[in-house]
This record gives C-alpha cells, sequence and structure tokens, in this order.
C-alpha cells in the first residue's frame, strides 16, 4: 500500500513539471504579440505608439528576452507564488484568479453536487426495475439530454427565460452596482440577487451534466441488482429501499468518484461556454479572454490552477480507490 | 410597449433611489412609492438645490472592461478606456462640434519654425486633492511620458518641456508637427506631479489617488469582474459642476446590449446596426444618435505581393465589388460607400473630388485583361463581408480564399507583412489627417500601420510636408493630393465607411458630436462636454 | 414498440439523413452563400427556414451545415479511434512505447479540454481540416488507455502466454488475442466520439473558431449570435432553432441507432452506453 502510495505521488509530480512546462509554451506559440491585440466590432484602434515605445513596453514586460530566460523567470516566480502580472488587464494574475474563482467554484460547485446526486437517485430508480417502463423512458430521457451540448442548454434557457419571458436577468453574475446593507438582510439580499442570476447557467450545466451521472449508476445497479449479498438482504426482510440505501448505494460509489473526477476536465470546458453565454465572471470567461488577448501570465496562471487542480482530484480519485479496492474484499466475508 | 415603459420607469425610480442611498434594503416600499399608475419620469437627484437640468445617475452599457482608470493602466483595447479617462483627467486642448478649443491651457502661441509651443493655463483649475494645476504639473506630465509611454499616443515628439513662469509652459518638438494640438495636448492626460514623481513603476501602481486627476468626475469604484465603474460627479470642478451627477459604466456583450437599454437597466450603448432605428422607432422614450461615419471598413492591401503590385489589379478589385450593396447588407442602413482617398466624407479633411470606383465589373474585367486569379483574404471570425466579396470577385475571374483569423493573428500577420489582402475595420480616420503619412511612413510599432506597404515617392514627401506644415492651406493642399494618390494607387480599398448607432435615453443624456470624433477620432457622443451641459 | 421495429425506424432515420448529407448540393434550392432575399425574412414558401442577417437562405444553409457536421463527426472518429487503438496496443505491447505514451495521454487529460482546443486551433488557424486534425489528435487519450489496460489483462492470460511460448509472432498475437479482446469497447468509443466531435466542432464554431469557408451548424449559430440585436427582435426562432435542433438530432440519431444495434445483438437489459469508460469525452 505505502509503495503503491509513494509511486503515485511521484507519477503524478512528473505530471504536474509537465503541465508547469505547458502552460508556459503554449500561450508563447500563439500567433500574436500581447502589446498589439486589436480589438473587434470595428471600434479597433491600435494606439500610434512608436517603434520606440512599443519597444519600452516590450522591455517592461520581458517580452524581448530570449525564451529560456523568460521560462527561467517564470518558474522562479513560481516558486516565490508570484504569478505574475496581467498585461492586457494591468493587475496582479492572483488578484484576478482570486476574484473569478468564486463564480466558477459556485457555479460548478453546485452543478456536480445537482447532477451527481440527481443523476445517481435517477441512475438507482432506473436500474432498480431494468426494463420496466420506469427504465425505459428515463434511458431515453437521459439519452436525449446527453444528445445537448452545454452551450445549446444555456442558450436555449437564456432565449426561453431570460429573453422572452424574461423571467431571469439577461446575463452577469448579479446586479451590477447593486447596493447591499451590512445587516443579515442585506447579505440575504444579495444571496438572493446571485442565486436569481446563477440559477439558468446551473440549470444548464446541470441538464447537461445529469445524464453521464444517470447512465452510470443505472448500469452499476442493474449489475449488481442480482449480487448474492442482495439476495442475503432480502432474505433477512429489509425492504427495497432500506437495500437500494444502505447496500446498493455504497457499490455505486467507486464508478462514479472515477467518473467524477474524469469529468473534471470536461466540466471546466463547460463552465467556459456557459459563463461566456451568460457572461458570468468566471475563470472560463477569463480564459476566453485571455486567449484572445494573449495574455501571457493569465494564460499560465490559468492553465496551471484547471491543470493542477484536475491533476489533484485525480490523484485523490486514485488514491480512495486504492483505499476503496483494500476494503471492498471485507463486504463479501 | 406600455408594460415596458412603465417597468423602466419603475426601474429607474430604483436605481436613484439606491444611488441616492433611500433604499435601506426595503424593496416594497419603492415599489408603492414609484410604480403607480400615474407615474411620470421620477424625479430624482437629492442632492440638493441645482440651477441646470440633472440628471443624477447615467448608465452606459460598454462591451469590455477597460482596465484601471489611470493614464498607464487603462486598456488600450478599443477606445472605451481612454474616453472613461477623459472624465478624469484633463488635456491641454480639447475638441467640441467645431474644432480644436482651450482647455487647461486656455491660449497658446507657437514659434514660426513651428517647434516651440508656449501654453498659458487656466487659472483656475485644481486637483482633485484640492491642490492647485500648475505648469510645474504639466512639464512634469510630459516629463514622466517620455519615461513611462502612455499607450494610447506616444508623445515621442516632444523634445523638452520647459516651466516659463506662473501657468506658462514651453513644449519645444523635435521636428514640427502639425497635429500637436489635436493629437497630443488634446489627447494626453496631465497628471499630478504629488501623486507621480513618487512613483517608480506606474504599470504596478495600484493606490487610491492613482485615479485622482482634475477632471469633472472623480473615481469612485470598480468592479474588474463585471467591467463596472462608479465615478461621481466632482462638485468643484474648474469649469463647473458635472450636469451628471453619476456616471456608470458596466460590460454588457453584443446581443444585449441594446436589449438592456430597453429592458431599463442602462441609459446609454450603441449598436453598429442601423436597423435599431426601426426597431427603436416606436419607443417614446428612447432616441438613436448615428455618429459621423468615423470608423472604416477597408482592405488594406500589400502592394509588395504579385500580382497585387500592380495597381491596374488593385483598381480592378475595387470596381469588381458592388461595395454600395456590402454596406447596405452588413449594416442594414444606407451605404456610405468607401472614398477611395480613406478620409471618411462628413469630416473636416475629406477631398470629394478623387477618382472614385463605381461598380464596374466590365471595367474590372478589362483591366484585368482576362486573367483569372486567385487571392487569399485575411479576415475576422464574424466578418460577413468576405462572404458577399467571394461572388462578386468570381464574376470578374478573381477566385477569393477566405483566412479566418482573430484579431491578435490579424495584427501579426499585418506587421509581418505576412499576407495579400486583409480585411480590417476600424477608427481613428476622423481626427487629424497625419495618419494618412503615419500609416505609410514605416516608423508606427503596432496595430495603427497594419498592413500599409506601400511605396511612392511624391506621397512620402507629401506627408513630410503636410506633418510640418505650419501654413492651414498650404497642409490641405497636401493632404488632398495625398488622398488623390492613395484614390489612384489604392494600397487599400475603403469598402465602406461605418456610423455608430447610440442608443439613449433623452432625459438623462444629451449627445454631443465632436468634430472627426474625440481625441484621434473616437466616434462617441459622449464628449465630456456634454456631460458638462456645455456644447 | 419492438425492437426490430425500432430499429427499423432509426435506420431508416440514418439512412434518410445520409441521403439527404450525399444529396445536399441538389436539394438545397440556393447556395448557401448567395444572398437569396431580403435579411432576416421569416420562413415562407421562398425560404422554408427564412434567412439570416444577411440574407442567405438558412433551408440550403442548414442542408450544408448538417453535411459538415456529418464530415467532421465521421473524419474525427475514424481517426481518433485509430490513433487510441494504435497508441493503446502500442502502449500494452512494448513498455518503451508505454513510457512516452502513457504520460503524454495524461499530461493531455490533465488540461482543461476546451480551453485547449481553443488555443490550439487559434494556434493553427480555424480551418476544417485543421479542425479535424486538432479534436482527433486531442481525443484518443482517455480511450488508448482503456485499450491498454484491456491489452495487459489478456496478455496475461494464460492461453496468451502459451501462444506466446509456441512462438506465435506479435502481429498474430495481436490479430487474434488483443485486439478481438478490446472490441467490445469500440462501440463505445465510436458513439462517444461522434458526439464528441459534432459538440465540439459547434462549439468552437459558436466561439468564433468555425472555418469561414464551410457553413456548419455551429457557424450558423455564432452568425446568429453575433447579431448585435438578437434579443430585441423575434428573430431568434428560425436563426437558432434549427441548426440547434440538428445537432441534437445527429447525437440522438447515433446514439438511438447503436443502442438499437446492440439491443439486437445481445437482446440483454445492457442498454445504456457504459459512459464511465467516457472520461473526457463529453
Amino acid at each position: 500500500m505505502a509503495r503503491a502510495v509513494a509511486r503515485l505521488l511521484i507519477r503524478y509530480l512528473l505530471l504536474a513539471c509537465g503541465v508547469v512546462l505547458l502552460n508556459f509554451l503554449l500561450p508563447r506559440l500563439l500567433p500574436g504579440d500581447p502589446l498589439n491585440v486589436g480589438a473587434a466590432e470595428g471600434l479597433d484602434l491600435g494606439p500610434p505608439l512608436t517603434a520606440a515605445a512599443g519597444h519600452q513596453l516590450r522591455t517592461y514586460y520581458h517580452l524581448d528576452e530570449p525564451p529560456a530566460g523568460q521560462l527561467f523567470a517564470y518558474l522562479g516566480d513560481l516558486a516565490r507564488g508570484d504569478l505574475g502580472w496581467s498585461i492586457a488587464r494591468s493587475a496582479p494574475v492572483s488578484g484576478l484568479l482570486l476574484n473569478r474563482l468564486p463564480w466558477t467554484l459556485g457555479l460548478l460547485g453546485t452543478t456536480l453536487i445537482f447532477s451527481a446526486s440527481g443523476g445517481t437517485a435517477l441512475g438507482l430508480l432506473a436500474g432498480w426495475a431494468p426494463g420496466s417502463r420506469r427504465d425505459r423512458r428515463l434511458v431515453a430521457l437521459m439519452a436525449a439530454l446527453s444528445a445537448l451540448p452545454e452551450f445549446l442548454v444555456a442558450l436555449g434557457l437564456l432565449l426561453i427565460f431570460a429573453v422572452t419571458l424574461r423571467w431571469f436577468p439577461l446575463l452577469g453574475g448579479q446586479t451590477p452596482f447593486a447596493q447591499y446593507s451590512a445587516d443579515p438582510l442585506g447579505s440575504g439580499q444579495r444571496a438572493l440577487d446571485v442565486g436569481l442570476h446563477l440559477i439558468l447557467p446551473a440549470a444548464a450545466l446541470v441538464l447537461a451534466g445529469i445524464a453521464g451521472f444517470a447512465l452510470i449508476a443505472r448500469d452499476v445497479t442493474v449489475g449488481i441488482r442480482y449480487a448474492p449479498w442482495l439476495i442475503v438482504a432480502r432474505a433477512k426482510g429489509l425492504s427495497e429501499r432500506q437495500i437500494a440505501f444502505r447496500h446498493a448505494l455504497p457499490h455505486l460509489a467507486g464508478p462514479l468518484l472515477t467518473y467524477f473526477g474524469l469529468r473534471l476536465g470536461a466540466v471546466l470546458g463547460g463552465a467556459l461556454v456557459v459563463e461566456r453565454v451568460f457572461n458570468i465572471p468566471g475563470l472560463g470567461l477569463l480564459a476566453y479572454e485571455a486567449i484572445r488577448e494573449r495574455d501571457y501570465p493569465v494564460l499560465q496562471a490559468l492553465f496551471l490552477l484547471a491543470g493542477l487542480g484536475v491533476l489533484a482530484a485525480n490523484c485523490v480519485v486514485e488514491f480512495l480507490y486504492l483505499r476503496l479496492a483494500r476494503r471492498q474484499p471485507a463486504r463479501y466475508e | 410597449m406600455r408594460s415596458n415603459m412603465t417597468r423602466r420607469q419603475f426601474l429607474r425610480g430604483l436605481a436613484g433611489l439606491a444611488g441616492a442611498g433611500v433604499l435601506s434594503g426595503c424593496g416594497t416600499a419603492g415599489v408603492t412609492s414609484t410604480a403607480g399608475p400615474s407615474a411620470t419620469t421620477p424625479t430624482i437627484g437629492t442632492a440638493g438645490p441645482t440651477t441646470r437640468r440633472q440628471a443624477a445617475l447615467l448608465r452606459f452599457a460598454w462591451w469590455t472592461d477597460v482596465g484601471n482608470l489611470t493614464p498607464f493602466q487603462v486598456s488600450t483595447m478599443g477606445p472605451g478606456g481612454v474616453v472613461l479617462l477623459s472624465l478624469l483627467f484633463d488635456t491641454l486642448t480639447w475638441k467640441n462640434a467645431q474644432g480644436i478649443i482651450p482647455w487647461l491651457a486656455k491660449s497658446w502661441e507657437v514659434t514660426p519654425d513651428g517647434r516651440s509651443y508656449t501654453f498659458h493655463l487656466v487659472t483656475n483649475a485644481a486637483w482633485q486633492d484640492g491642490k492647485p494645476l500648475t505648469a510645474d504639473d504639466i512639464k512634469f506630465s510630459f516629463d514622466y511620458y517620455a519615461k513611462h509611454p502612455y499607450r494610447w499616443m506616444s508623445t515621442g515628439v516632444v523634445e523638452s518641456a520647459t516651466v516659463l513662469g506662473p501657468g506658462q509652459v514651453q513644449l519645444r518638438l523635435k521636428r514640427p508637427y502639425a497635429a500637436f494640438l489635436e493629437d497630443i495636448a488634446g489627447t494626453v492626460p496631465m497628471i499630478p506631479r504629488h501623486i507621480w514623481e513618487a512613483v517608480a513603476d506606474p504599470v504596478k501602481y495600484t493606490s487610491a489617488d492613482a485615479t485622482l486627476g482634475s477632471g469633472p468626475f472623480r473615481f469612485v469604484s470598480r468592479d474588474e469582474t463585471a467591467g463596472a465603474y462608479r465615478l461621481t460627479a466632482n462638485p468643484a470642478y474648474w469649469r463647473g459642476q458635472p450636469t451628471v451627477g453619476e456616471w456608470r459604466q458596466f460590460t454588457v456583450p453584443a446581443a444585449a446590449r441594446v436589449e438592456v437599454v430597453r429592458q431599463g437597466s442602462a441609459d446609454v450603448s450603441l449598436s453598429s446596426d442601423a436597423s435599431v432605428r426601426d426597431l427603436l422607432a416606436s419607443d417614446p422614450h428612447l432616441r438613436i444618435f448615428a455618429t459621423a461615419p468615423l470608423s472604416i471598413v477597408r482592405l488594406a492591401i500589400n502592394t509588395t505581393h504579385p500580382p497585387l503590385d500592380r495597381k491596374e489589379v488593385r483598381q480592378a478589385i475595387a470596381y469588381a465589388l458592388d461595395r454600395a450593396r456590402i454596406a447596405t447588407t452588413v449594416t442594414h442602413g444606407p451605404a456610405i460607400v468607401g472614398s477611395a482617398g480613406v478620409v471618411p466624407p462628413e469630416t473636416p479633411w475629406y477631398n470629394p473630388n478623387l477618382k472614385q470606383y463605381a461598380y464596374d465589373p466590365a471595367q474590372a474585367q478589362k483591366l484585368l485583361g482576362g486573367q483569372p486569379l486567385t487571392l487569399n483574404l485575411i479576415a475576422d471570425a464574424g466578418a460577413r463581408e468576405p462572404e458577399l466579396m467571394r461572388p462578386m470577385l468570381k464574376a470578374v475571374g478573381i477566385t477569393l480564399n477566405v483566412q479566418n483569423v482573430d484579431p491578435a493573428t490579424r495584427n501579426q500577420l499585418l506587421t509581418e507583412g505576412n499576407f495579400q489582402v486583409a480585411l480590417t475595420s476600424h477608427i481613428g480616420v476622423g481626427g487629424d489627417p497625419d495618419y494618412l503619412r503615419r500609416w505609410y511612413a514605416g516608423e508606427e510599432a503596432n496595430a495603427f500601420a497594419q498592413g500599409s506597404i506601400f511605396h511612392n515617392d511624391e506621397y512620402a514627401k507629401l506627408g513630410l510636408e503636410e506633418a510640418a506644415a505650419l501654413d492651414p492651406a498650404q497642409r490641405r493642399a497636401a493632404i488632398f493630393r495625398m488622398q488623390e494618390i492613395l484614390a489612384e494607387e489604392l494600397p487599400t480599398i475603403v469598402l465602406y465607411h461605418r456610423r455608430f448607432y447610440w442608443v439613449y435615453d433623452p432625459a438623462v443624456f444629451t449627445p454631443l458630436e465632436t468634430a472627426g470624433g474625440i481625441m484621434n477620432g473616437i466616434p462617441f457622443p459622449n464628449n465630456k462636454l456634454a456631460l458638462l451641459g456645455e456644447s | 414498440m419492438s425492437e426490430g421495429r425500432a430499429l427499423a425506424w432509426i435506420g431508416g432515420s440514418v439512412g434518410v439523413v445520409c441521403t439527404l448529407v450525399v444529396i445536399a448540393p441538389w436539394l438545397a434550392p440556393y447556395d448557401p452563400g448567395a444572398l437569396a432575399g431580403p435579411p432576416l425574412a421569416p420562413p415562407d414558401a421562398a425560404h422554408l427556414l427564412g434567412t439570416n442577417d444577411v440574407g442567405q437562405d438558412l433551408w440550403s444553409g442548414l442542408l450544408y451545415g448538417v453535411r459538415t457536421s456529418v464530415l467532421v463527426a465521421g473524419s474525427v472518429t475514424l481517426l481518433s479511434t485509430a490513433l487510441s487503438w494504435g497508441i493503446g496496443l502500442a502502449a500494452g505491447m512494448s513498455r518503451a512505447a508505454e513510457s512516452v505514451l502513457l504520460p503524454l495521454a495524461e499530461l493531455l487529460l490533465a488540461l482543461p479540454s476546451l480551453p485547449l482546443y481553443l488555443l490550439t486551433v487559434t494556434l493553427v488557424g480555424p480551418s476544417l481540416l485543421h479542425l479535424i486534425l486538432v479534436l482527433a489528435l486531442l481525443s484518443w487519450p482517455p480511450f488508448a488507455r482503456i485499450v491498454r489496460s484491456l491489452v495487459l489483462i489478456v496478455r496475461a492470460a494464460p492461453y496468451v502466454e502459451a501462444a506466446q511460448a509456441l512462438g506465435a509472432t506479435p502481429a498474430h498475437i495481436i490479430r487474434h488475442h488483443l485486439l478481438p479482446a478490446t472490441l467490445d469497447v469500440l462501440p463505445t468509443k465510436l458513439i462517444l466520439t461522434v458526439r464528441f466531435a459534432v459538440f465540439t466542432e459547434a462549439t468552437l464554431a459558436f466561439l468564433g473558431l468555425g472555418d469561414p469557408a464551410t457553413i456548419s451548424c455551429g457557424t450558423m449559430l455564432n452568425h446568429a449570435f453575433d447579431d448585435p440585436l438578437l434579443f430585441s427582435r423575434p428573430v431568434w426562432p428560425w436563426l437558432v432553432l434549427p441548426p440547434a435542433a440538428a445537432i441534437v438530432l445527429l447525437v440522438l440519431l447515433t446514439v438511438w441507432f447503436s443502442q438499437a444495434l446492440e439491443g439486437r445483438r445481445a437482446q440483454a437489459t445492457h442498454v445504456a452506453v457504459p459512459e464511465s469508460t467516457s472520461s473526457k469525452v463529453s
């Protein structure tokens, strides 16, 4: 066990190094110059900088140094915990990320909780009676949902509920400039406001993500329905509900956990699209804009955060799996 | 429409109340007091007695965050940042509907060699912390920008700044520069010496006093994530108190920008789609202001690249394109076909007597001599013009390959000269016409010179002449001749000139058209004069 | 509905779509790039689905757009599957290959997928060929890992060791023992990759990284959302709904078709796609 854990950690450490290197490399491979990115919508007006002034700025951001020098500077900053200074936004990158992290985490957290729990419940419900009408209907519904990409769900919800019916705000994470009092009533209003803004984006992500969880949960449930320990449980006179919750649910944990870890990367992508559609100031939207702006420091930090996040999550999942695998046989004794 | 109206007023009422600090967490009180059936435009503004018509609040929906509002941190991606910055900081000169007017400088003289400008400052200007604005500050600003460039406009032509006496500062230029008063004196913000002289790295200076200027508005707060800004009127402004109490600006994506004004959560916004006029024609509470056509959509042509090195081929392309149809189709409004001389109509430097290239496919075929061509076109994602151009060019034997790139990639390819034809659309062609020289002089470090590969001795000579000219008539003649050369040689083909359609609520905002656009050609009607109740 | 009838229906629909895709150029009433009518005309007899912001016929656009989606889905699926199996088999057979390929796969899996695609497509420029290559080259890791693990299991089986001892060549072992053992997950890979390709092509096009030269459901949606007045005028039903429905229908048909096939093959309760193997492909 200890050796397996050590091997796991070393493997992930090496991968993390790879992620750091790729982070540095990928943004710099993009064509374009962070100091000359241009705007869209015909409002482009490259400021008339002279070559000399341009050179001054280039030196300031160390863009004229050879890549190796830039890499060492980046690694040095990273070692000191400094994520750098955004070129396009003229702000510390760590601050930019911290401002956006709550939005993305809030959105993704809500989404993962609802789609994982809802999906598991639906999967159990369907898989408990395989082939029944309920099962067939649920499976058909889940298949239909899984045929919907996130951005379409998001667009659909936006057009129907925000544009046409005007039940929800059009865009943003909260009402701009809203001022709330410091008392609990004020924070309640703020929570209500943010909630109202996030319902549609979260619903979009849940709708697009629930099918995966539901289908896995159903498959696993179908697989274990006639397992010997279940028959024993039934013989003991436990009700179906008790069996489902006490005995079947723990068995779903393993596969769902794996799926959960593997989904993380994709969920981040989904968040990007949904944040873009609803203009939620999260990390995804920042990534989208930073790519357009060739903002190397921001891109590096974002890929680092996402890459290490996914690695860490996978590492934890694998670790749990190791422990689960060790404990599993005990249940059959 | 009716329910729309009450909703709008209701929301404005709420916003006004919130702004005045009346709404203390009790939503229901606000509802009963403003949403009654007989509600007219609520009277807002509890700031005290005022003599002029006051709008407590103006909310502007813009398309991006524009950075920190200091001259060293403001975003130069698009003009939104520098226009907002002009509310906080003042310049030596400014522009109104007619042209250049005195601002921080109440008058100025220029020496006969055109190299020394002496500015006499107004006496009552002050920084927002109460300290007087002096000639020392002006000198300091230019000295400081020499070390730390202002990114919207280079001050490289300024050799030195000298204080001649109280309220008198002399700027010495490296060479005579005709565009100086409009492009530099009227664009570069003046900064307080007592704050910046201690700052070694202004790009990373984020203290609260970094946004302190001498302008009509004070910076209050910025929500970086929402691209939202709050500015309040500076009651002690040296030109008088602004008529707008608070300026709020926030970021709204294109598809929603007009809608937020209709739904009442913003008062001013803009669209490039002319059909917004029909859409809002029936709305009694909103008006549309069409700016002068200061945005151009043009093809930059690499004139060193065969077969485009032959002017006949470039002219053939111009004849082959039904530019009026392209303009109408894309903007959904009346076409303003591109002037072959680049300078847009309705601006002071426009030469109306140029060779123009009316749609004439037969002429195009004649110029091409029946030879089939293949051209590669670089265009931004989402640009509709290439699709419209393709069949028109096909009809005269030119096959068009379109390469879709994002703006940063486009700029890179253009800067490197690594292209045949590129579609670009931008502003900055309404103000001082020195850009005609700068585009093709090869001294620009950036996007402004995008894809401007054109070598013509007479043109280059005229450019030097125009830039140094002190006599307005002589300068005008040079600029007009330069437009003639452009029209004959066509190093760039202007497809069309574009207006922006500003949607606004007349109760809180009165648009003001600036001669040739704010500063160096920005087609915004929110010149700060409009917010000061001047014109 | 019986299994057979369902299969017939779904198979028929797949056939119809394939036919539509092939004969799109003859079926489309207009050139999808041509200005065929007034801008933003509502659906009528001349324009079955109306026209877009510049007056292009949307029904013609849709026919061509579905064609693009099918082309992308097909090519990406073939390429990505070939890569997954090739790399998975190689990593399962040779330790040297494994030490290079496995970390590469894990690295690709660690980076957030959509930003990575955005970045890569921005890097190489958005043409249809680039898009297909990028999607195929970045989507092989999950199943390469699965194939490798299956190979490792089978290789350890006594009958394979026996075959090896009897002098079977590696090629023989791959063809007769390893490959068949991995074919169970092939349908899953195919469905998931079709879905992935259709989704990602549409998403990238929606984000402005589509190929301007080829019309697709995603570029149609992107143009619809580029309209600065989209939310202000009631045009979105015919601008947005048809391409959106087409995307959903394409993926649904693939899923149903494979489910029906599987149902007929196995007649078992195991209907759904085992998504646990899907990993990042979604």
